[in-house]
Order: C-alpha cells, then structure tokens, then sequence
C-alpha cells in the first residue's frame, strides 16, 4: 500500500526536477547569449579591428606590382629580428596580413627582391630603413614601394 | 521535421566536402575551373539527395507532446538571435580572426588567384607556420568566389556560418530524428549556450568545421546501426570521415581514435561484423584520403610538431611538461564555453531532463565516448611532443581543441536511452 502511495509520488518528483532541469537549461542559454552579445559588442569605429583599413590599404599597391613572384618586405626593424621587437606581435601581423592582402605574390623578408614593400609606422623608421633603397612610390601612411638603388 | 533538417545536414556536408575536393584536385591537376563546370558538379550531385532521403526512412513516431511547440518557437528565435549576432560579429571583423586571414582565406586567396603558381606558394612562400594544413575550407571558399563570380570576405564568413549553425542543426536533427522526442531542441540549445563555439565558429576558422565532420562521422555511424541501409551510412561515414582529415591535421587524429574505438568496443561486445562494418567504413574514407595523402606527400613541407628527433625524447621523458600539461586541461576544462555558466552544467540539465536511465551505456554511446577519450588523450600526447613554448601553444589553441569535440560529446551523452526507444 505505501509502495503504491509512494510511486506517484517519486513520479511526481521526478518530473518537477526535469521541469526544473530545463528551465535551468534555458536560463543558461539566455545567460551566455547575453555574454555572447557582450564579447561581440556592436559595429563601430571603435570596435573594428584594424585588419579592413590595412588591407585596404594595401590595395592602392597591388595594381602597381606584377600579377605573380616574390616581393621584398622590410619594415620597422629587420624582420629577422620581429620576434626580438617589443612590438613583434603588430610586427608580424602587418607581415601576415601583407602576404594575406598581396597573394598570390609571395611576400620574402629583406631587400633581395626587385621590388619591395616598405610598411613603417613612422617617417623616422621609414627614412632610416629606406636609406639605402629607391623610393618608386610613396603611397602615404608609412606604405612605399621601392627598390634597390642602381650602383 | 527533423528528418529533412537531418537530411539537409547530411547532403549539404558531404556536398561541400565534395566540392572542395573537386576544385582541389581540378586546380591542382589540370588549372582553374571555370565556374560553368563547378555548376554542373553541383546539379549532378543533387539528385543523390533522393537516394538519401529515401535511405533515412521513415521519422520515428512522434513523442513530442504539447511542449512540442513552445521547443520550437524558442530554439528558432534563439537560433535566429544568434544568427544575428554573427552577422554583427562579421561587420566587426570581415577579413575573420587572425589565423583565417594568415592561413586559411590566404590559402583560399592563392588557390584562386595564384592560377597555375598557387601550389608552389602554398608549400613554400609563406611566412608563418600552418603550411601544411589541409585544404578543405580554403578550397572551399575559392569555389565559392569561382561560382559567385568574384572575391569577397561575405562568401568565406557564409561558409563559417553554415558550419556553425549546420552543426547546431546536425546535433538537433540527428537526436530528434533518433528520440523521436524534444531532447534535440535541448541539446542545441547547450551548443548555441556556449559562447565560445559561436566565436570560433565565425572566426571564419577550421575548428567548427572539423567539429561539424566528427560530428557528422558520428552520427552516420550511429544511423548505420539502426537503419536498413547499413552499408550507405557507413560509407558516408568514411567520407565524412576522410573530410574531417582534409579539414585539419587533427582529423588524422580523428580517423586513428574512431578506428580504434570501433575495433575495442566491437571486440568487447564480441560483435563479428565489426571487420565487415570497418571496410564499408574505409570503402568511403579511401578516396578522400588519397587527396590528402596527395597533398601532404606531394605538396606541403613537412609538419613542425614531429620536427627534432632527440629533442623528442627529451621532452616525452620531462615530467613537468605533464604537470603543466594537465593543470591546464583541468584549468581549461574549468573555464570551458567562455559563458557566464559552464555549458557543462548544460550537460547536467540535459541529461536529468531527457537521460531515463544515464547509467546504462549502449555499444554506440560506448564507443563515442571512448572515442573523445582517445581525442583528448591525443592531444595530450601532442602537447607533450611540441616543439613551441608549451605555455603559448597551450593558451593558443587549448579551448578551440575543446570546441573540435564539444558538440560529439553533446551528441553521445545526447544518446543516453535513445536507441531502445529507437528498436
């Protein structure tokens, strides 16, 4: 008698749990949406990343280089020593996103190609870096293109 | 319902996988295709779909009960918040996070702007590491801009967004479809509550992606048990299978622990079609693995993890590595989902929601678990091996490793009392 009076009773619980147990589900879902919106944030100035404005930036260089082959690439400081840099992180992703924005010309670190890519975040590094190169174009913003000067 | 969710899953992800292969190999061996060719792949792949649907069978009688509704309404205004969300998250970063645009839209940017060159690019000029990864998702894109016509950042982060959500779907679909009952609208629910699976997802990366063709593997092998046509779905299996190894090098991985959690449980349970069920399986992964195989013997240098032998040795033989091996799988296993709650509690939810008895394990829930068991243990075994600083390569790629299995282990806890129902 008290099995049978029990039975609906454990049915009863049990069921109120799993109720309990999926609005608890739903509660966390609508919990890490709201986070979720939070670590997307909204679109503006602020919070775009700077990858577009560099790609587009480079852009206005690629109609001024051969469709394919190597391109040289100097920046800041050698790139060999870009892992040294305090800056090595925004160094490489300036590398990377050369590559990235100027595919399918294969970017190669240093002066030993015909023309080169120039990305300096300053007048100052640039006129240092560029002491002993050609400027073909200067397209502003630190970007040029150069090349070797002829002995 | 949920077998056409279910079947639009299965013929859209063993589609795309079929199209990157297609433009891989017709880029590689002959040059670019024009788009007129790739259109009539497309068109000669769909009415396959018949052959598909028909294999499904009949959707399982309905449980669904009144709640059948008010799941519904709120899964798909979730889905279609989130859906937003990852529009937002596109107009943020359009270009994806940096591995996208440094490896994988890179690639996808060689394959179809580097015409006949593109190879020689992709196993030698590029700068930063990952050149070796296979070519799934960037030759994917780059069919994508030769069908539309044009280059542009919205097909690649389209391609993010079908994985993301096709994998929430997947999950969905495939319990539902199986249960007969709500307990996919919960399971997607744990998915779309995991902020950092939505993320990665529209990073425009290949971790989702990979998750998305273990997911599937799984549950094709799942549907081989319980439907007729035993032998379509193991092969398809094997194809996805073979997709998730041309996704990333960690599908390899993938393909090792799947056999050998199909062989140990198979033997466990003395099931003598377990040899038989692993050719049908190998019959559909073979060809796709060639391509990979191709790619890497033929194309990609070599991988750096295996690099310096002696060193090797020295690092399976150092202690701490463990130590700190393990207090960060604890620690990332901790801070998993990057939600306000652990999705994991999600987990719990779930199971006393929908689990009637989570003690009793079938020989498929077996074999997905011990399957994610060999995943995580691989990947600790790679950790040890790695050449990198092992804090940085720790913090770098950790949490999206998790993300790669979270939604299968969804699914195989998911399962818990499914397929008596099912018989």
């Amino acid at each position: 008698m008290t099995e049978r009076t029990n039975r609906p009773d454990q049915m009863k619980l049990m069921r109120a749990a799993q109720i309990i147990a999926l609005a608890a589900l739903v509660f966390l879902t609508l919990t890490n949406i709201y986070e979720l919106k939070q670590l997307i944030g909204t679109p503006s100035a602020a919070n775009e990343d700077d990858v577009g404005p560099y790609v587009q930036r480079l852009e206005r260089v690629r109609p001024l280089l051969p469709d394919s082959g190597r391109i040289g690439y100097i920046t800041d400081v050698p790139v060999e020593n870009i892992p040294l840099s305090p800056h090595s992180e925004t160094l490489k992703k300036r590398y990377a996103l050369t590559q990235y924005a100027l595919a399918p010309r294969a970017l190669r670190p240093g002066t030993d190609e015909a023309i080169i890519i120039g990305s300096f975040s300053s007048s100052a590094t640039a006129a240092v870096a560029t002491k002993e190169l050609t400027v073909i174009r200067d397209l502003g913003d630190g970007l040029m293109l150069l090349r070797k000067q002829k002995d | 319902m949920f077998k056409t969710i279910l079947f639009i899953c299965i013929f859209l992800g063993i589609g795309v996988g079929l199209l990157s292969c297609a433009f891989f190999l017709w880029t590689w061996l002959i040059g670019a295709p024009p788009a007129g060719l790739l259109w009539l792949l497309i068109a000669g792949y769909c009415p396959w779909g018949l052959v598909l649907y028909r294999s499904l069978g009949p959707e399982p009688p309905s449980q669904h009960g009144r709640a059948y509704g008010l799941w519904a309404s709120l899964f798909g205004l979730l889905c279609l918040y989130v859906g937003l969300l990852a529009v937002t998250r596109y107009r943020i970063h359009p270009h994806g996070d940096w591995d996208a645009w440094a490896t994988w839209n890179l690639h996808a940017r060689l394959l179809y702007r580097g015409g006949a060159n593109w190879a020689g690019m992709v196993s030698h000029n590029i700068y930063d590491g990952l050149q070796d990864y296979p070519l799934l998702l960037p030759s994917l894109v780059a069919a994508q801009w030769k069908l539309l016509g044009s280059e542009s950042t919205a097909a690649a982060a389209g391609i993010a967004v079908f994985f993301t959500f096709g994998t929430v779907a997947l999950l969905a679909g495939s319990l539902s479809f199986l249960s007969g009952d709500n307990r996919g609208f919960a399971a997607g629910l744990v998915l779309l509550a995991t902020p950092a699976f939505i993320l990665q997802g529209t990073s425009q990366m290949a971790d989702i992606p990979l998750a998305f063709f273990i997911l599937l593997t799984v549950v094709l092998l799942y549907m081989s048990e319980i439907l007729e046509a035993k032998n379509l779905f193991l092969a398809l299996a094997g194809v996805s299978a073979g997709f998730a190894a041309w996704t990333k090098n960690e599908g390899a991985a993938v393909l090792v622990c799947l056999l050998v959690s199909r062989v140990f449980v198979g033997s466990m349970y003395k099931h003598r079609a377990a040899w038989r069920e692993i050719w049908m399986f190998c019959a559909g992964l073979l060809p796709i693995l060639s391509i990979v195989l191709s790619f890497k013997l033929l194309l990609s240098p070599p991988n750096g993890l295996f690099a310096g032998g002696n060193q090797l040795i020295v690092r399976l033989k150092d202690p701490s590595r463990y130590a700190e091996i393990s207090a960060y799988f604890t620690q990332g296993l901790i801070a998993f989902g990057a939600g306000r709650i652990s999705p994991l509690i999600g987990i719990g939810d779930y199971l006393l929601s929908f689990g009637r008895n989570p003690l009793v394990i079938t020989p498929p829930q077996l074999r997905t678990l011990l399957f994610l068991g060999l995943m995580l243990a691989s990947y600790f075994a790679i950790y040890i091996i790695s050449p990198y600083d092992l804090h940085w390569h720790l913090r770098t790629s950790f949490d999206r490793l998790l993300l790669q299995l979270w939604p299968t282990l969804t699914f195989g806890v998911g399962c818990t009392g499914i397929s008596k129902e099912r018989s």
